[in-house]
């Protein structure tokens, strides 16, 4: 017997197998909240990103744009100062390491190749090491549009009919110069400068560092002065941005001040933001003339609960799908939704201990309202309402099996606290739009107070808010974030019918919060002399500079 | 060359690289599931921005309403029913076809295999797909045969007639699809179930193996059983994932010992390369002869009752490819392959789980089915199987409802509350049938014709949009609307839209000067981006942007008047059975969502750049007038958007902010009592050209509106308003463009369409005669180059006048006279004598130091100095002059004081 032949007559195309269309990536904020913090923290500290932490940088990278130009250097690409610039980072660098007055400083861009190379070179240091694959060196990656909203330097990418970026007017090329005049007397200077290619004897570099490095900065006034002066806005024409980051200066002057016998890191900077004094005995209350700029930061580090209860949420609900097999097969939402509703919140919360389900929210908020009432604002230190921070540590960024109901009750609590806020003071317009930020798109702060309101008005549950919360601020939001980034495929699920599948991105262990850029702002203070000793160690008061600074 | 192909295999697909590919003029989609806010945000730009103008999505009814449902409340359903149709297909089972098929004129792709649209599969892999592109004008068999399916579907299956057009229309791009087939590879279950057909083609042949593969089967294995006992081969390889795919091993295990004969395996599929397992969701049976020869049928059944067993009638819709060649096997599961077999599984690790594709659904169709609902203006028409019964509703968005009626044509809606509903859902007692998404005709026409809907933000967004919304706006607003030199400069320097601080700057009035000589109108008028201004739309195929705004403003106008009009005529039946003219309810209010404050921020920027440039001599001088008075429409519409949302919690810009707005754009246009407008310079023909532009996009009633608004405003703008107001009725009068019509149809935009549109048109008439005093002053001083001008009847240093108020000029200084003095008192004078002739004397304090006086009875002018080191003098510097002569009047500055 023979298989019959006349109805197809001709194959066609094979078939084929489909693999992944979208790149698998985790991608560090599935929920997209946190772009609103970024900006939030941008105005109030613009030209200091986290990962900046030596104002000496605005210097040298001024210097060597500034040089660049001065050789006329063509063809004036990005590409081509990429190549100038890279190799003069390469030096600057090595001189911060090599230089002898400290152990190794943090925050030296290219620390991880250069310093190994360092340690194995006998005499040379060679200038084509592959340290970061930015083309722009440490600059593009970290300085450059800090350097650009401080004014120093004009960006070509948001320049039109500029090729290659370029120091800024006389601001620019007074700081490059002063930078040159620092280092003129260098056998670099003399004989090296511009050099970017073959070696450089470390002797040299070593010279160097008696000059270059971010330690000598105070050693040279002018070139000090001016970076103080620029990161005050003294220098540029006004802008809102200048005046913010001026402000947040005196801020942290004024913390500088009042916690001049502790050692502060940014944990620490948090409680004594937040609640204007910490367990181990440090407070703060912001003086007057500072009070606008700290209610502000307040802001930005309650958004950062927010965001963190939000997260602990999303971490929790993950892991619990990845854990009953959702990788596999999909997981109605409804089976989560049914075991969160059941738990209970720990006694210890002061809101009781019946189920979710069993809970108002009418008589939680009631209990909260209490709570942060009696907190008052500026909150009182040492009363013994539940603490929204601690809630939510206890929740382990959503690895602790209970953390939706500390995620809960901790974003509750935050958003009751809105209107002690706005009713001991109105809310200015600046910090009316830190409340509104985000909107629908990113949960704004306003949103979240509207949605528990209307929650309020339905007479709701617990577990009703909670589910809620899950379905619209979680699982919509990460879905909507998720699409925007395609082909990235950050997907944590995707939606299967009325379940979810489960992808494991490996959240495992939580979403680390955003820098509150703490440690970039207290360490300009510090490079910039206008503390007294950086603020990881006790004995950072304000300097006579400071002083100056801070108006006292 | 072929076995060249198939020796090396088919390399594996990323359906990516086809989307991204794909340049389709019409494209088909058959789908079971579909991710919809997945297809609308990835997919659908992809296709759209490739240059498809028409996409029909076909899904399975028993699926796709209740997610319908849940997307409609997120409002995450913004294209579908505009920028391409979306259908339900409905069967006894599932609808449950795999299908791309798309084409140009130049060439097109059929795709069909197992995977679905979603974001899952795509991010996945694990599905089998035959896919197959033809260029030029030889369409290939199974496309043929695909479009043959297709037509096949819209006739004989319970879907809407939009599917059937769609499918019609890629019929008419490609007539070649029409032709019959070649051969017939396509296996689909509409007459004849699948496996039938797939055991005709191995006939009488031996089988060696059989292989069988799929994530999902029927609860006792039917499927298989038939198959095997029907095909008698000698072994048997069941491939699965023991984690995942979805049969029970202890059934499995009894067929074994029912199949005599038959060496059965069980083997785990296994992904190469894969990190962690994920579901290989394709499914296929692959027959190897004893002649060496292989078939294999790939595509959407699974190992089912309903799929393989059934037909389209009592079963599922499926769709398949029937494949032969001699290495199908190696091709599918050789070691090079994606998928390849491991080790062995027992069948007791294999649990069976539900499955709606799987499940056994022979209960008959409905008797009354909502097929789908298209909007044409303000009629809504339904397509039902069935007759509604007479109390059935059709419920928009979820939220409000409107009787069935029956028209001419078929039953309906007359939508009077809704712009644009999203979905419709028939309900009635005691059942309910969609929802479906409804079609918006002239949307979906504009598509068709090239307007790219999917780009055209919504003005609606100004009246119910968040963040994205209004963002989406805005960029659109940049992108097409050239308003200020700032545009011009821009596109002729080949630069992209403002930044966000270029555009405060633009704002602000702070942005760097445009060198004006650089622009050359007739490198504007050519500029690509000038053809968003293109007018005549007779070339439908070609519709503008800015002219798809343009009908929103006269679409929305259309349903305000509806709306208003039904509130008066709409009749009840009381309790007596006479009939009274009621209002109906009003629908209920429809959510605004706030925006963050960044954007209001834009927003208000945005429009301030422009509303300046509409004021700008300059840019006037390098635009024609057709664009200005669309920019005018245009941006009016958009503050009248603003304005009704101001009086919202959610307003985007406050009412004083708008006010002024208002008040900038009106004089920028039209003057006001100090300058002339756009308007005043222009020759007649082009202003009566611009006139009858703005009569056609209800740019004369929104002005109407305007001119209400800013008269009724409080402050600043409520002062200066009826003199910009004034300014508009002058020119406007002339041109026609105020009634009682337009004054009517600018009170339904205010929503008070029960106040007299006749008292509107005295208020706005009366405007172009408005006087006041303290704008007289201020107008001197504007046109004099004065610091100051006011009039007090308290005059410091001085005390009051019996005649009446002063005129104060600069009255802080110590002002020398000079040679304006003159002429300011001169107007003074004779604006006094014109609206108070009773008045005898007349008196301008000059700086500190003087007071002029004009004496009505006698002519004469008199000066009095105040700080003279003789103290107070007076004397006459001109007698017997007539006011209208005073401000011709010179006197040196050294006269002698006299008394």
């Amino acid at each position: 017997m023979t298989a019959t032949d006349a109805p197809v007559a001709a194959a066609p195309p094979q078939p084929r197998w489909t693999v992944p269309s979208f790149r698998r990536t985790p991608g560090r904020y599935p929920l997209g909240v946190e772009a609103v913090n970024f900006n939030q923290l941008a105005d109030l500290a613009s030209g200091l990103p986290v990962l900046s932490q030596h104002p000496r940088y605005w210097s040298i990278y001024t210097y060597i744009v500034k040089s660049f130009w001065d050789r006329g250097l063509t063809p004036q690409t990005t590409v081509r100062l990429g190549r100038f610039l890279k190799p003069h980072e390469v030096v600057f660098a090595s001189a911060a390491l090599l230089c002898d007055r400290h152990p190794e400083l943090p925050g030296i861009i290219g620390r991880d190749t250069i310093a190994p190379h360092l340690r194995e070179a006998r005499d040379d240091l060679r200038l084509d090491l592959d340290y970061l694959g930015q083309n722009l060196g440490g600059y593009g990656q970290v300085y450059r549009g800090a350097m650009a909203d401080l004014g120093l330097i004009l960006r070509a990418d948001l320049t039109p009919g500029a090729r290659v970026d370029a120091p800024m007017g006389d601001l620019g090329a007074s700081i490059a110069n002063a930078f040159g005049r620092a280092i003129a007397g260098t056998t670099y200077a003399r004989q090296h400068a511009g050099q970017t290619e073959g070696t450089i004897p470390l002797g040299v570099v070593r010279e160097l560092a008696q000059a270059s490095c971010f330690c000598r900065l105070g050693e040279v006034g002018t070139e000090r002065d001016l970076l103080v002066d620029l990161l005050l806005g003294r220098l540029q024409p006004p802008h809102e941005a200048h005046r913010n980051r001026a402000a947040t200066v005196r801020l942290f002057l004024d913390l500088a001040q009042a916690t001049d016998g502790l050692a502060i890191d940014e944990e620490r900077f948090r409680r004594l933001l937040y609640w204007g004094a910490d367990e181990e005995g440090g407070t703060w209350r912001p003086s007057s003339s500072v009070e606008p700029a700290w209610r502000r930061w307040w802001l930005a580090r309650h958004r950062e609960l927010m965001v963190g209860a939000l997260n602990a949420l999303f971490v929790h609900f993950v892991r619990w799908g990845l854990d009953s097999g959702g990788a596999l097969r999909p997981q109605p939402i409804a089976e989560y939704a049914a075991a969160i509703s059941a738990l209970r919140p720990s006694v210890d919360l002061g809101i009781g201990s019946a189920t979710l389900v069993e809970t108002t929210l009418s008589a939680v908020v009631a209990t909260l309202d209490s709570f942060v009432r009696a907190d008052g604002w500026p909150m009182k230190a040492g009363t013994d309402s539940p603490r929204e921070d601690r809630i939510l540590d206890r929740a382990r960024r959503g690895i602790a099996a209970d953390a939706p109901v500390y995620a809960l009750v901790a974003l509750l609590i935050a958003l009751r606290r809105v209107n002690v806020f706005l009713e001991a003071t109105a809310a200015s317009p600046a910090e009316k739009a830190m409340l509104d930020d985000g909107g629908i798109d990113r949960i704004g702060t306003s949103v979240l107070v509207e949605w528990v309101d209307r929650h309020l008005a339905a007479a709701d549950s617990l577990a009703d808010v909670l589910v809620d919360l899950l379905r619209t601020f979680v699982v919509r939001q990460h879905l909507r974030i998720a699409r925007g980034k395609l082909p990235e495929d950050t997907f944590r699920f995707h939606e299967d019918g009325g379940a979810l599948r489960f992808v494991d991105q490996g959240d495992h262990q939580g979403i680390n919060p955003i820098s509150i850029r703490f440690n970039a702002v207290a360490s300009a203070l510090s490079e910039l002399q206008m503390v007294a000793a950086p603020f990881g160690q006790p004995g950072h008061r304000p300097t006579p500079l400071g002083a100056e600074v801070l108006g006292v | 060359m072929s076995e060249l192909h198939s020796l090396v295999g088919s390399p594996p697909l990323d359906l990516k690289e086809v989307l991204i590919k794909g340049r389709w003029q019409e494209a088909l989609f058959l789908t079971y599931s579909f991710d919809l806010p997945f297809f609308e945000s990835y997919m659908l730009p992809l296709i759209v921005r490739n240059g498809s103008r028409s996409v029909a999505v076909a899904a399975c009814a028993t699926w796709l309403p209740a997610r319908l449902r849940a997307w409609s409340e997120a409002g995450e359903i913004r294209e579908a029913g505009r920028s391409y149709t979306l259908s339900t297909v409905s069967v006894p089972g599932t609808f449950h076809p795999k299908l791309v098929l798309a084409a140009d004129q130049g060439g097109g792709v059929v795709l069909i295999g197992s995977g679905n649209i979603s974001a899952y599969g795509m991010a996945m892999g694990g599905e089998l797909f035959t896919l197959l592109e033809w260029n030029g004008n030889e369409v290939p068999s199974l496309a043929r045969e695909s479009w043959q399916l297709c037509r096949e579907i819209a006739r004989r299956l319970q879907v809407d007639h939009l599917f059937a057009e769609r499918v019609e229309a890629l019929g008419r791009l490609v007539p070649a699809l029409a032709a019959s087939p070649a051969e017939r590879v396509l296996v689909h279950n509409l007459s004849e179930p699948i496996l039938d057909q797939f055991l005709k083609h191995l006939s009488e042949a031996e089988v060696e193996e059989l292989i069988v593969w799929s994530p999902f089967t029927d609860r006792r294995l039917d499927a298989l059983d038939v198959l095997v006992e029907r095909a008698r081969p000698r072994r048997v390889v069941v491939g699965v994932q023991p984690d995942l795919t979805s049969l029970d091993g202890a059934r499995l295990v009894a067929l074994e010992t029912q199949w005599k004969h038959v060496a059965l395996e069980v083997r785990t599929l296994v992904v190469r390369e894969a990190k962690r397992p994920s579901l290989i969701h394709a499914k296929g049976i692959l027959a190897t002869l004893m002649s060496g020869d292989q078939l294999a049928l790939i595509g959407s059944p699974n190992v089912s009752t309903p799929a393989l067993l059934r037909t389209a009638s009592n079963g599922n819709f499926e769709l398949a490819v029937l494949h032969r060649a001699p290495d199908l096997r190696e091709q599918l599961f050789g070691e090079d392959s994606v998928i390849t077999f491991g080790d062995m599984v027992q069948p007791s690790q294999l649990t069976w789980t539900e499955d709606p594709t799987t499940a056994e659904m022979s209960s008959p169709l409905p008797s009354l089915h909502l097929l789908g609902a298209r909007l044409e203006a303000e009629w809504l028409a339904i397509e039902v199987l069935g007759a509604p019964p007479a109390e059935a509703m059709i419920v928009l968005d979820g939220t409000i409802a409107f009787a069935v009626t029956r028209a001419k044509d078929g039953w309906g809606a007359a939508l009077t509350d809704v712009l644009a509903p999203r979905t419709a859902e028939l309900v009635w007692d005691g059942g309910r049938s969609g929802p479906v998404i409804v079609a918006d005709l002239a949307r979906l026409a504009a598509m068709r014709h090239g307007a790219q809907s999917r780009q055209h933000a919504r003005l609606e967004a100004l009246d119910y949009g968040a963040d994205s919304d209004i963002i989406a706006l805005l960029d659109q607003l940049a992108q097409i609307a050239i308003g200020s030199i700032y545009d011009l400069d821009r596109m002729l320097h080949g630069r992209g839209v403002p930044t966000p601080q270029e555009e405060a700057d633009e704002a602000a009035g702070q942005a760097p000067i445009v060198r004006l000589e650089d622009i050359d109108f007739e490198r504007v008028r050519q500029h690509p981006r000038a053809h968003a201004y293109g007018r005549g739309v007779s070339d439908e195929y070609d519709a503008p942007r800015i002219q798809l705004w343009l009908d929103e403003v006269v679409h929305q106008f259309q349903s305000l008047r509806e709306r208003q009009l039904l509130r008066v005529v709409q009749p009840i039946m009381t309790e007596d059975g006479e009939e009274e003219p009621a209002p109906i309810d009003e629908a209920e209010e429809r959510h605004r969502w706030p925006v963050s404050r960044r954007i209001a921020v834009r927003v208000r920027n945005r429009l301030w750049r422009y509303v300046t440039g509409i004021g700008d001599p300059h840019f006037w001088r390098l635009v024609d007038s057709d664009w200005m008075a669309t920019n005018y429409v245009l941006f009016l519409s958009l503050l009248d958007r603003l304005w009704v949302r101001a009086a919202t919690a959610e307003a985007i810009l406050s009412e004083e902010d708008l006010g002024s707005l208002t008040l900038h754009l009106l004089t920028g246009y039209w003057g006001d009592d100090r300058r002339g407008g756009y308007v005043a310079q222009l020759p007649e023909e082009a202003r009566w050209s611009s006139a009858v532009l703005m009569a056609d996009h209800q740019g004369d009633a929104l002005t109407a509106t305007a001119c209400i608004r800013l008269l009724e405003s409080q402050g600043n703008v409520g002062r200066s308003a009826p003199f910009a107001v004034g300014a508009y009725v002058q020119a406007a009068q002339v041109l026609g463009l105020i009634t009682e019509e337009v004054l009517e149809r600018a009170l339904i935009f205010l929503d008070r369409a029960d106040e007299s549109p006749a008292m509107q048109v005295q208020l706005l008439l009366a405007s172009a005669s408005y006087f006041a005093w303290d704008r007289f002053a201020s107008n001197l001083a504007w046109r004099h180059g004065l610091k100051s001008a006011v009039l007090l009847t308290d005059v410091p240093g001085l005390g009051r006048f019996v005649s009446g108020e002063v005129l104060v000029v600069d009255g802080e200084e110590i002002l020398e006279l000079n040679e304006a003095t003159m002429p300011v008192f001169g107007d003074w004078v004779q604006e006094v004598r014109k609206r108070d002739p009773s008045r005898d004397v007349i008196q301008m304090a000059w700086g500190k130091g003087s007071i002029l006086i004009y004496d009505v009875a006698t002519q004469e002018v008199l000066l009095r100095r105040l700080l003279t080191e003789a103290g107070l003098g007076l004397q006459v510097i001109a007698a017997d002059i007539p006011p209208e002569e005073i401000a011709t009047l010179t006197f040196t500055l050294s006269f002698p004081a006299t008394g």
